[in-house]
């Protein structure tokens, strides 16, 4: 353009692109020359886990002989909605990198991952070289093993406080003898065994276990008000996490835990028992499970739990009240199914009222609206009440909470013997 | 994709070929544009006209789309007769000029055009008269009822040329015998070609252009008249310039100039092929589509709202208090474990104790509570009150 000014310019542009053209033609040659390539490799879990954060990783090889720009995008699922996997990397010749990534998905069933687009270009940077590489891949997402991983090794290493969880002082003896050991500071004077104390000549005691082999379900209601979603996640899917995860719980503390869902039938029954493959099965009832969000039947759990389940069980329901009438309607079944076994109720905060109980409302309806919402919220206090009045144990919990607060009620009524 | 919708697209493909064949088949329709082009065959182009000047004109005979003006800036001005058909035709004072400076020279320029404007033929002496050209293709048909002859004729002569009266409503009026000669005119007796000498040249105004045109010269013996009006030009080359009919035959857009200037034409295509090697790189997918799924959505806000304002409507503000002392008493007893029941100094105090606020602020409040309480209506002063003062104890304990 401005030869068109200075006339005797357009000589010097001609040159100038002459010279652009040879840079172009040289870029190709370092871009698509003979061998020199670009290898990115996916990295991740046959399965993931729902709600929680899942590692992807990226392995790029670069096969160039020289230092090379990368941008690389991940095909990821078209479930996560994220079209941010986008990453870019600068790489030396012959050099290798990993890129990481989570992704974290929220609901269960299988999910596809395509190819990985790597665009290569060199220091020049007028030509782009695309790679289509990685496989397509499918992968199964599970109910939350990480978290059922991450309570197993706590449980294991009796670090649960870590979590939140309670030590609960317990209630009296138990009379389950499991072995001797040597008095420590602390123990209890009348737990001393004075006969192996004569034996060993020093100061012995007894110790004594829970009772085991106790039966633990997991109740869950698949019904309308499970639809609700947290962060994403559907209140179904936190009861399904948190009934993975207390089953296991129940199974290494050596009781039998065992898995019911319905709705407006009676869907899934799958028996207690500590068997080395129980959790298995408990997985794979859980991970199969779909709904249509229906209004649930809660007199058909009643009438199968009692025709089922003759022994005495602590029953786990995961459920949703979000007022006094709707648990009016289910509460002489909830009544009879205490009357055999040991009943807690488990349903959920509404975390989303949160920001309006808080508000500080500028005008009358935002008055309104916070004492309504705080309405709300008393009314998940009294259905609380109602349940404690007719002797039914509960939990009130916020979603987020929900695994530490169930095992916690686990371990407290564990220790209060009530079952 | 495409597999889904190769039915529509063979149907889509099909219809389009359907559509162009039709066209291709149909017959042509007459364009009955008025061009006087050398090249139109159409009844209102000049073909015929063309073809005859090229075997009949003693000369050569030149075309172009040159202004008079233009041919005035020329060194070698190709022929010494100039023709001009038009339909209007007008010049500005620049052509003016170069009319007459071309006249001076010796050339001999014929206007035949339906309108002139007056500043040129003012300058004549001459005025033309019925302006206005309308065209009526219904009435083409009918008788011809208008003749042309030239006064080298006897009155009593058969006219050379007719054509209905559509196509030759104008003649002149002209006020200068002397300077002017007439040299045809219509049945009706009005003059239709004049010459006026200039210079060494003349200026020959035809107020028929129409005779010119294919319409005109295939018609009986018309050709004859188009012929002897020629004549009265004298031999050597004729430039014939289309410009006062279709201006100029070429592109009028900046790119023309653009396009004739090397270093613009280069940066041009430069800019033309990178955007091009741009679009067909840049527009392909850089990876698969991502549906856009709505994710499930906690609708308990919205629901809370619509309750409040179903409750805002009714503006009870006394209920909605009611419900708010409860939350506090509830809240007392069980977060605070205070009972209200006991004396109302003693739960002051504890409360006080408990929210690290001043006896007085929380007397105030039971007080207002009572209030209340014992009120059939409150306003909504009264409610706002309320709730902030609670908000203020409670809120940060």
């Amino acid at each position: 353009m401005l030869a068109y000014v200075f006339p005797l310019l357009f000589a010097v542009a001609q040159l100038v692109l002459l010279l652009a053209l040879v840079v172009l033609c040289f870029d190709a040659y370092q871009l698509y020359a003979k061998g020199r390539r670009m290898i990115a490799t996916r990295l991740c879990a046959e399965r993931f886990s729902n709600g929680d954060d899942n590692i992807v990783q990226i392995v790029i090889e670069n096969h160039f002989p020289i230092a090379t720009t990368v941008r690389l995008i991940d095909e990821i699922p078209f479930q996560f909605q994220r079209r941010d996997i986008n990453f870019k990397a600068a790489l030396s010749a012959h050099e290798n990198k990993i890129v990481e990534y989570m992704l974290r998905p929220v609901q269960r069933g299988i999910y596809q991952f395509g190819n990985i687009r790597v665009f290569v270009k060199s220091h020049i940077g007028l030509i782009i070289r695309r790679f289509d590489q990685g496989k397509e891949l499918k992968v199964d997402v599970y109910p939350s093993y990480l978290q059922l991983h991450q309570y197993e090794l706590m449980a294991i290493h009796h670090r649960l406080e870590d979590l939140g969880i309670k030590k609960v002082r317990k209630i009296g003896h138990n009379i389950e003898f499991e072995h001797i050991r040597e008095y420590v500071v602390g123990d209890d004077f009348r737990t001393i065994n004075w006969k192996a104390t004569a034996r060993k000549n020093d100061l012995m005691v007894n110790l004594y276990q829970d009772e085991k082999s106790q039966q633990v379900y997991a109740v869950i209601d698949k019904g309308r008000m499970m639809k609700m979603p947290f962060e994403g996640l559907s209140l179904l899917d936190y009861a399904i996490n948190s009934a993975l995860v207390i089953s296991n719980i129940a199974i290494k503390k050596g009781d039998m835990a065992g898995l019911i869902t319905f709705d407006k039938t009676f869907d899934s029954y799958l028996p207690a028992g500590k068997r080395s493959n129980q959790m298995h099965d408990i997985l794979g009832h859980l991970y199969n499970q779909t709904t249509t969000f229906g209004e649930s039947d809660f007199s058909t759990i009643y009438v199968q739990v009692k025709r089922r389940i003759r022994r005495r069980s602590l029953m786990l329901l995961y459920t949703n009240f979000e007022s006094i009438h709707s648990l009016d309607r289910q509460l002489p079944f909830l009544r009879k199914l205490s009357q055999t076994h040991l009943l807690v109720v488990i349903f959920f905060e509404n975390t989303e009222l949160d920001s309006l109980v808080n508000s500080k409302p500028e005008n009358t309806p935002g008055l309104y609206q916070k004492v309504i919402a705080a309405q709300f919220a008393f009314e998940k206090k009294q259905i609380v009440k109602t349940l404690h009045r007719h002797g039914i144990q509960t939990v009130l919990t916020r979603p987020s909470e929900l695994s530490v607060q169930v095992i916690n009620k686990y371990i407290e009524l564990k220790a209060r013997q009530l079952i | 994709m495409l597999k889904a919708n190769w039915k529509y697209i063979v149907f889509l493909t099909g219809v389009l070929a359907m559509y162009f064949a039709l066209l291709y088949f149909m017959p042509q329709r007459f364009n009955w544009f008025v061009t006087f082009y050398q090249k139109d065959k159409n009844p209102f182009g000049a073909y015929v006209f063309k073809t005859l000047t090229d075997h009949s004109w003693a000369g050569p005979v030149f075309t172009s789309n040159q202004t008079l003006y233009e041919m005035t800036l020329e060194d070698t001005l190709h022929g010494n007769n100039i023709l001009v058909l038009c339909e209007n035709y007008s010049s500005t004072p620049e052509e003016l000029d170069a009319t007459f400076k071309l006249a001076n020279q010796g050339k001999t320029i014929l206007v035949a055009a339906h309108q002139m404007d007056t500043t040129f033929t003012d300058s004549l002496g001459a005025r033309i008269n019925r302006p206005s050209f309308q065209l009526y293709l219904a009435q083409l048909w009918g008788e011809d009822s208008v003749g042309l002859r030239f006064e080298s004729q006897q009155a009593t002569d058969h006219p050379l040329l007719w054509l209905p009266d559509q196509l030759l409503p104008q003649y002149f009026e002209w006020h200068d015998p002397e300077r002017a000669q007439v040299l045809a005119t219509n049945t009706r007796g009005e003059v239709v070609l004049l010459r006026f000498p200039v210079g060494q040249g003349a200026i020959i105004l035809s107020s028929t252009p129409m005779v010119f045109t294919n319409f005109s010269m295939i018609k009986s013996h018309n050709h004859r008249f188009v012929s002897e009006l020629l004549s009265f030009m004298p031999q050597g080359t004729l430039h014939w310039t289309a410009y006062y009919q279709l201006g100029r035959m070429e592109a009028t857009t900046p790119l023309r100039y653009i396009l004739s200037e090397p270093s613009l034409k280069w940066a041009l295509f430069i800019l033309i092929v990178a955007v091009l090697i741009f679009m067909v790189s840049e527009a392909r997918r850089k990876q698969r589509v991502i549906p856009v799924i709505e994710p499930p959505k906690n609708e308990t806000l919205d629901f809370v709202k619509t309750i409040a304002r179903l409750y805002y409507y009714k503006k009870d503000h006394k209920d909605l208090a009611a419900k708010k002392i409860l939350h506090i008493t509830e809240y007392l007893r069980n977060a605070l474990q205070i009972d209200i029941n006991e004396e109302m100094n003693e739960v002051v105090a504890r409360v006080a104790a408990k929210t690290q606020r001043t006896p007085q602020e929380v007397k105030i409040l039971f007080e207002q509570i009572n209030t209340i309480s014992q009120s059939r209506q409150i306003s909504a002063g009264e409610l706002r009150s309320l709730i902030d003062r609670t908000d203020q104890i409670f809120n940060n304990h």
